[in-house]
Protein backbone atom coordinates (compact mmCIF):
# COMPACT_ATOMS: atom_id res chain seq x y z
CA UNK A 1 0.00 0.00 0.00
CA UNK A 2 1.54 3.29 -1.02
CA UNK A 3 2.21 5.82 1.67
CA UNK A 4 0.80 9.29 1.76
CA UNK A 5 2.12 11.83 -0.70
CA UNK A 6 5.41 13.31 0.23
CA UNK A 7 4.25 16.89 0.25
CA UNK A 8 1.46 16.15 2.67
CA UNK A 9 3.72 14.25 4.98
CA UNK A 10 6.19 17.10 5.01
CA UNK A 11 3.44 19.48 5.96
CA UNK A 12 1.91 17.32 8.64
CA UNK A 13 5.09 16.11 10.20
CA UNK A 14 6.95 18.72 12.14
CA UNK A 15 10.49 18.96 10.92
CA UNK A 16 12.82 17.64 13.57
CA UNK A 17 16.42 18.35 12.83
CA UNK A 18 19.38 17.05 14.65
CA UNK A 19 21.95 19.38 16.10
CA UNK A 20 24.31 18.76 13.22
CA UNK A 21 21.60 19.54 10.70
CA UNK A 22 20.74 22.71 12.51
CA UNK A 23 24.36 23.79 12.49
CA UNK A 24 24.59 23.02 8.80
CA UNK A 25 21.48 25.07 8.19
CA UNK A 26 22.96 28.04 10.02
CA UNK A 27 26.15 27.79 8.02
CA UNK A 28 24.09 27.67 4.85
CA UNK A 29 22.22 30.83 5.82
CA UNK A 30 25.42 32.64 6.74
CA UNK A 31 26.96 31.64 3.43
CA UNK A 32 23.82 32.71 1.62
CA UNK A 33 24.04 36.18 3.16
CA UNK A 34 27.68 36.35 2.23
CA UNK A 35 26.95 35.20 -1.30
CA UNK A 36 24.30 37.88 -1.74
CA UNK A 37 26.75 40.51 -0.55
CA UNK A 38 29.40 39.18 -2.92
CA UNK A 39 26.98 39.37 -5.83
CA UNK A 40 26.69 43.10 -5.28
CA UNK A 41 30.41 43.59 -5.66
CA UNK A 42 29.98 43.28 -9.38
CA UNK A 43 27.92 45.27 -11.82
CA UNK A 44 26.73 42.42 -14.05
CA UNK A 45 26.54 44.64 -17.11
CA UNK A 46 26.02 41.78 -19.53
CA UNK A 47 23.34 40.22 -17.41
CA UNK A 48 21.59 43.55 -17.12
CA UNK A 49 21.57 43.86 -20.86
CA UNK A 50 20.31 40.30 -21.29
CA UNK A 51 17.58 40.79 -18.70
CA UNK A 52 16.48 44.05 -20.23
CA UNK A 53 16.52 42.51 -23.68
CA UNK A 54 14.42 39.56 -22.58
CA UNK A 55 12.03 41.91 -20.81
CA UNK A 56 11.88 44.15 -23.85
CA UNK A 57 11.04 41.30 -26.19
CA UNK A 58 8.47 39.78 -23.88
CA UNK A 59 6.85 43.19 -23.51
CA UNK A 60 6.78 43.49 -27.27
CA UNK A 61 4.72 40.31 -27.41
CA UNK A 62 2.31 41.92 -24.99
CA UNK A 63 2.10 45.03 -27.12
CA UNK A 64 4.27 47.21 -24.90
CA UNK A 65 6.97 48.96 -26.84
CA UNK A 66 9.96 49.79 -24.70
CA UNK A 67 12.66 51.89 -26.25
CA UNK A 68 16.25 50.99 -25.48
CA UNK A 69 18.29 53.97 -24.34
CA UNK A 70 21.47 52.30 -23.19
CA UNK A 71 22.84 48.97 -22.13
CA UNK A 72 20.68 48.83 -19.03
CA UNK A 73 18.15 51.57 -19.53
CA UNK A 74 14.90 51.59 -21.43
CA UNK A 75 12.28 54.22 -21.88
CA UNK A 76 8.54 53.87 -21.92
CA UNK A 77 6.18 56.81 -22.35
CA UNK A 78 8.90 59.26 -21.53
CA UNK A 79 9.97 57.56 -18.33
CA UNK A 80 13.37 55.94 -17.94
CA UNK A 81 13.64 52.50 -16.42
CA UNK A 82 17.00 51.31 -15.27
CA UNK A 83 17.92 47.68 -14.73
CA UNK A 84 20.02 47.19 -11.65
CA UNK A 85 21.40 44.12 -9.95
CA UNK A 86 18.14 43.08 -8.25
CA UNK A 87 16.41 43.31 -11.62
CA UNK A 88 18.54 40.47 -12.88
CA UNK A 89 17.85 38.10 -9.97
CA UNK A 90 21.59 37.59 -9.71
CA UNK A 91 21.44 38.23 -5.98
CA UNK A 92 18.71 35.64 -5.59
CA UNK A 93 20.74 33.08 -7.48
CA UNK A 94 23.86 33.78 -5.45
CA UNK A 95 21.93 33.48 -2.23
CA UNK A 96 20.33 30.25 -3.33
CA UNK A 97 23.61 28.49 -4.08
CA UNK A 98 24.50 27.71 -0.44
CA UNK A 99 20.91 26.75 0.28
CA UNK A 100 20.48 24.47 -2.70
CA UNK A 101 23.93 22.92 -2.70
CA UNK A 102 23.46 19.23 -2.01
CA UNK A 103 26.32 17.89 0.04
CA UNK A 104 25.35 14.32 -0.74
CA UNK A 105 25.89 14.85 -4.47
CA UNK A 106 29.08 15.32 -6.45
CA UNK A 107 30.28 18.81 -7.21
CA UNK A 108 29.66 18.41 -10.91
CA UNK A 109 26.04 17.47 -10.22
CA UNK A 110 25.61 20.59 -8.09
CA UNK A 111 27.21 22.80 -10.72
CA UNK A 112 24.90 21.41 -13.37
CA UNK A 113 21.92 21.84 -11.11
CA UNK A 114 22.82 25.43 -10.30
CA UNK A 115 23.26 26.14 -13.99
CA UNK A 116 19.73 24.89 -14.59
CA UNK A 117 18.51 26.97 -11.67
CA UNK A 118 20.24 30.01 -13.18
CA UNK A 119 18.44 29.54 -16.46
CA UNK A 120 15.15 28.96 -14.70
CA UNK A 121 15.60 32.08 -12.60
CA UNK A 122 16.50 34.12 -15.65
CA UNK A 123 13.28 33.09 -17.38
CA UNK A 124 11.24 33.58 -14.23
CA UNK A 125 12.76 37.02 -13.74
CA UNK A 126 12.02 38.10 -17.30
CA UNK A 127 8.48 36.88 -16.83
CA UNK A 128 7.95 38.80 -13.60
CA UNK A 129 9.38 41.98 -15.15
CA UNK A 130 7.00 41.68 -18.04
CA UNK A 131 4.05 40.90 -15.81
CA UNK A 132 4.80 44.02 -13.83
CA UNK A 133 5.08 46.01 -17.04
CA UNK A 134 1.75 44.70 -18.25
CA UNK A 135 0.12 45.59 -14.94
CA UNK A 136 1.71 49.03 -15.03
CA UNK A 137 0.48 49.54 -18.56
CA UNK A 138 -2.98 48.67 -17.30
CA UNK A 139 -2.84 51.72 -14.99
CA UNK A 140 -1.89 49.77 -11.89
CA UNK A 141 0.33 51.96 -9.69
CA UNK A 142 4.06 51.31 -9.98
CA UNK A 143 4.44 50.26 -6.36
CA UNK A 144 1.80 47.62 -6.75
CA UNK A 145 2.63 46.58 -10.28
CA UNK A 146 6.34 46.31 -9.79
CA UNK A 147 7.40 46.34 -6.17
CA UNK A 148 4.69 44.10 -4.79
CA UNK A 149 5.12 41.73 -7.72
CA UNK A 150 8.85 41.69 -6.98
CA UNK A 151 8.19 40.78 -3.36
CA UNK A 152 5.81 38.06 -4.47
CA UNK A 153 8.45 36.71 -6.83
CA UNK A 154 11.06 36.62 -4.10
CA UNK A 155 8.58 34.81 -1.89
CA UNK A 156 7.84 32.17 -4.53
CA UNK A 157 11.54 31.54 -4.98
CA UNK A 158 11.95 31.32 -1.22
CA UNK A 159 9.15 28.77 -0.91
CA UNK A 160 10.74 26.66 -3.62
CA UNK A 161 14.18 26.86 -2.01
CA UNK A 162 12.86 26.08 1.44
CA UNK A 163 10.81 23.13 0.24
CA UNK A 164 13.78 21.75 -1.63
CA UNK A 165 16.04 22.29 1.35
CA UNK A 166 13.65 20.36 3.58
CA UNK A 167 13.44 17.60 1.02
CA UNK A 168 17.20 17.35 0.86
CA UNK A 169 17.26 16.66 4.59
CA UNK A 170 14.72 13.88 4.21
CA UNK A 171 16.28 12.21 1.20
CA UNK A 172 19.85 13.44 1.02
CA UNK A 173 20.71 12.45 -2.53
CA UNK A 174 18.42 12.76 -5.55
CA UNK A 175 20.84 10.47 -7.32
CA UNK A 176 19.73 7.61 -5.06
CA UNK A 177 16.11 8.25 -5.93
CA UNK A 178 16.99 8.20 -9.62
CA UNK B 1 12.79 27.82 19.25
CA UNK B 2 13.32 26.24 15.87
CA UNK B 3 10.80 28.57 14.28
CA UNK B 4 12.48 31.49 15.89
CA UNK B 5 15.77 30.43 14.41
CA UNK B 6 14.17 30.14 11.01
CA UNK B 7 12.68 33.58 11.35
CA UNK B 8 16.05 34.97 12.36
CA UNK B 9 17.64 33.34 9.36
CA UNK B 10 15.08 34.98 7.11
CA UNK B 11 15.76 38.32 8.73
CA UNK B 12 19.51 37.92 8.28
CA UNK B 13 19.07 37.10 4.64
CA UNK B 14 16.76 39.99 4.00
CA UNK B 15 18.94 42.44 5.87
CA UNK B 16 21.93 41.31 3.85
CA UNK B 17 19.88 41.88 0.77
CA UNK B 18 18.92 45.35 1.88
CA UNK B 19 22.49 46.20 2.75
CA UNK B 20 23.75 44.99 -0.56
CA UNK B 21 21.06 46.92 -2.32
CA UNK B 22 21.92 50.14 -0.56
CA UNK B 23 25.53 49.51 -1.39
CA UNK B 24 24.79 49.68 -5.05
CA UNK B 25 22.67 52.75 -4.77
CA UNK B 26 24.56 55.36 -6.66
CA UNK B 27 22.79 58.37 -5.42
CA UNK B 28 24.11 61.79 -4.76
CA UNK B 29 26.60 62.17 -2.02
CA UNK B 30 27.93 65.33 -0.55
CA UNK B 31 30.74 66.13 1.76
CA UNK B 32 31.70 69.39 3.13
CA UNK B 33 34.49 70.28 5.40
CA UNK B 34 36.72 73.04 6.52
CA UNK B 35 40.43 72.74 6.60
CA UNK B 36 42.18 75.35 8.54
CA UNK B 37 45.81 75.43 9.34
CA UNK B 38 47.60 78.06 11.18
CA UNK B 39 51.30 77.85 11.05
CA UNK B 40 54.24 79.74 12.24
CA UNK B 41 55.49 82.30 9.89
CA UNK B 42 58.60 81.93 7.98
CA UNK B 43 59.63 85.41 7.55
CA UNK B 44 61.49 85.04 4.34
CA UNK B 45 61.59 88.60 3.40
CA UNK B 46 62.36 89.67 -0.03
CA UNK B 47 60.70 86.87 -1.83
CA UNK B 48 57.55 88.41 -2.81
CA UNK B 49 55.04 86.34 -4.66
CA UNK B 50 52.45 88.58 -5.97
CA UNK B 51 49.21 87.29 -7.12
CA UNK B 52 49.97 83.66 -6.50
CA UNK B 53 46.76 81.91 -5.86
CA UNK B 54 46.32 79.90 -2.80
CA UNK B 55 47.17 76.32 -3.21
CA UNK B 56 44.91 73.50 -2.55
CA UNK B 57 44.31 72.37 0.94
CA UNK B 58 44.96 68.87 1.96
CA UNK B 59 42.53 66.06 1.94
CA UNK B 60 41.02 64.40 4.94
CA UNK B 61 42.29 66.97 7.30
CA UNK B 62 45.65 65.40 7.71
CA UNK B 63 48.04 68.18 7.08
CA UNK B 64 47.71 71.43 5.38
CA UNK B 65 50.11 72.27 2.67
CA UNK B 66 51.53 75.65 3.19
CA UNK B 67 49.66 78.48 1.73
CA UNK B 68 51.20 80.98 -0.56
CA UNK B 69 51.11 84.58 0.18
CA UNK B 70 49.32 86.64 -2.34
CA UNK B 71 51.02 89.85 -1.68
CA UNK B 72 53.73 91.36 0.27
CA UNK B 73 56.39 89.44 2.00
CA UNK B 74 56.44 85.79 1.41
CA UNK B 75 55.25 83.73 4.19
CA UNK B 76 54.15 80.23 4.38
CA UNK B 77 52.67 78.30 7.15
CA UNK B 78 55.27 75.60 7.16
CA UNK B 79 54.15 73.90 10.25
CA UNK B 80 50.49 74.10 9.77
CA UNK B 81 48.34 71.52 11.35
CA UNK B 82 44.94 70.74 10.14
CA UNK B 83 42.22 70.84 12.68
CA UNK B 84 39.23 69.41 11.00
CA UNK B 85 37.50 68.95 7.77
CA UNK B 86 37.22 66.44 5.07
CA UNK B 87 38.31 67.65 1.78
CA UNK B 88 39.09 71.12 0.89
CA UNK B 89 39.53 71.58 -2.76
CA UNK B 90 39.91 75.23 -3.30
CA UNK B 91 42.54 76.71 -1.17
CA UNK B 92 42.85 80.36 -0.46
CA UNK B 93 45.73 82.00 1.21
CA UNK B 94 45.06 84.81 3.50
CA UNK B 95 48.32 86.43 4.00
CA UNK B 96 50.69 85.72 6.77
CA UNK B 97 51.06 82.10 7.39
CA UNK B 98 47.45 81.33 7.80
CA UNK B 99 45.85 79.08 5.38
CA UNK B 100 42.20 78.47 5.47
CA UNK B 101 40.68 76.07 3.10
CA UNK B 102 37.05 75.71 2.89
CA UNK B 103 36.01 73.00 0.60
CA UNK B 104 32.64 71.74 -0.26
CA UNK B 105 32.42 68.79 -2.48
CA UNK B 106 29.17 67.70 -3.87
CA UNK B 107 29.30 64.62 -5.94
CA UNK B 108 26.22 63.66 -7.74
CA UNK B 109 26.36 60.00 -8.34
CA UNK B 110 24.63 57.95 -10.90
CA UNK B 111 21.10 57.98 -11.95
CA UNK B 112 19.31 55.77 -9.58
CA UNK B 113 19.33 55.50 -5.87
CA UNK B 114 18.46 52.49 -3.80
CA UNK B 115 14.82 53.24 -4.05
CA UNK B 116 15.06 53.31 -7.72
CA UNK B 117 14.19 56.90 -8.19
CA UNK B 118 16.63 58.89 -10.15
CA UNK B 119 15.48 62.34 -10.72
CA UNK B 120 12.02 63.02 -11.82
CA UNK B 121 11.51 60.63 -14.65
CA UNK B 122 13.23 57.41 -13.85
CA UNK B 123 12.30 54.17 -12.20
CA UNK B 124 14.45 51.31 -11.18
CA UNK B 125 13.48 47.82 -12.10
CA UNK B 126 14.75 46.68 -8.74
CA UNK B 127 12.58 45.85 -5.79
CA UNK B 128 12.93 48.30 -2.95
CA UNK B 129 11.41 48.43 0.49
CA UNK B 130 7.92 47.59 -0.69
CA UNK B 131 9.18 44.40 -2.28
CA UNK B 132 11.00 43.54 0.90
CA UNK B 133 7.93 44.24 2.99
CA UNK B 134 5.80 42.11 0.69
CA UNK B 135 8.29 39.30 0.86
CA UNK B 136 8.53 39.42 4.65
CA UNK B 137 4.77 39.62 5.04
CA UNK B 138 4.15 36.67 2.75
CA UNK B 139 6.92 34.68 4.40
CA UNK B 140 5.44 35.34 7.83
CA UNK B 141 1.95 34.34 6.66
CA UNK B 142 3.36 31.21 5.08
CA UNK B 143 5.21 30.31 8.25
CA UNK B 144 2.10 30.78 10.37
CA UNK B 145 0.09 28.71 7.93
CA UNK B 146 2.65 25.92 7.99
CA UNK B 147 2.74 25.99 11.75
CA UNK B 148 -1.02 25.67 11.96
CA UNK B 149 -1.04 22.80 9.51
CA UNK B 150 1.71 20.93 11.28
CA UNK B 151 0.16 21.32 14.70
CA UNK B 152 -1.39 18.16 16.12
CA UNK B 153 -4.98 18.85 16.96
CA UNK B 154 -6.63 16.78 19.69
CA UNK B 155 -10.02 15.25 19.02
Amino acid sequence: MPGPPRQNSSLLTPCKRSGAERRTLWIRFALAALAVAVSYLFRWESLRFLSSEANLRLDLLAGIHLQRISNDTVMWKGVLYRYENPCTFVDVWFGSVPLLWNLACPVIWNIGFMAIVAMGMFCFNALRLSVSDILFAAQVPWNLAHNVISGLSYFLVWVWIWTRLNDSYRSPSPLDAA
Amino acid sequence: MKRLLQLLAVLILTSAWVMAQSGTGTGAGSSSGTNSSTGSMNGQTGNSNTGAPGTQGSNNGTSATPGQSTSGASSAGETGSSTSGNSGTAGTSTGAGTTTDTGTTNSAGGNANANGNAGANSNSKGGGEIALGTFLGLAALWEVSRRKKSAVRPF
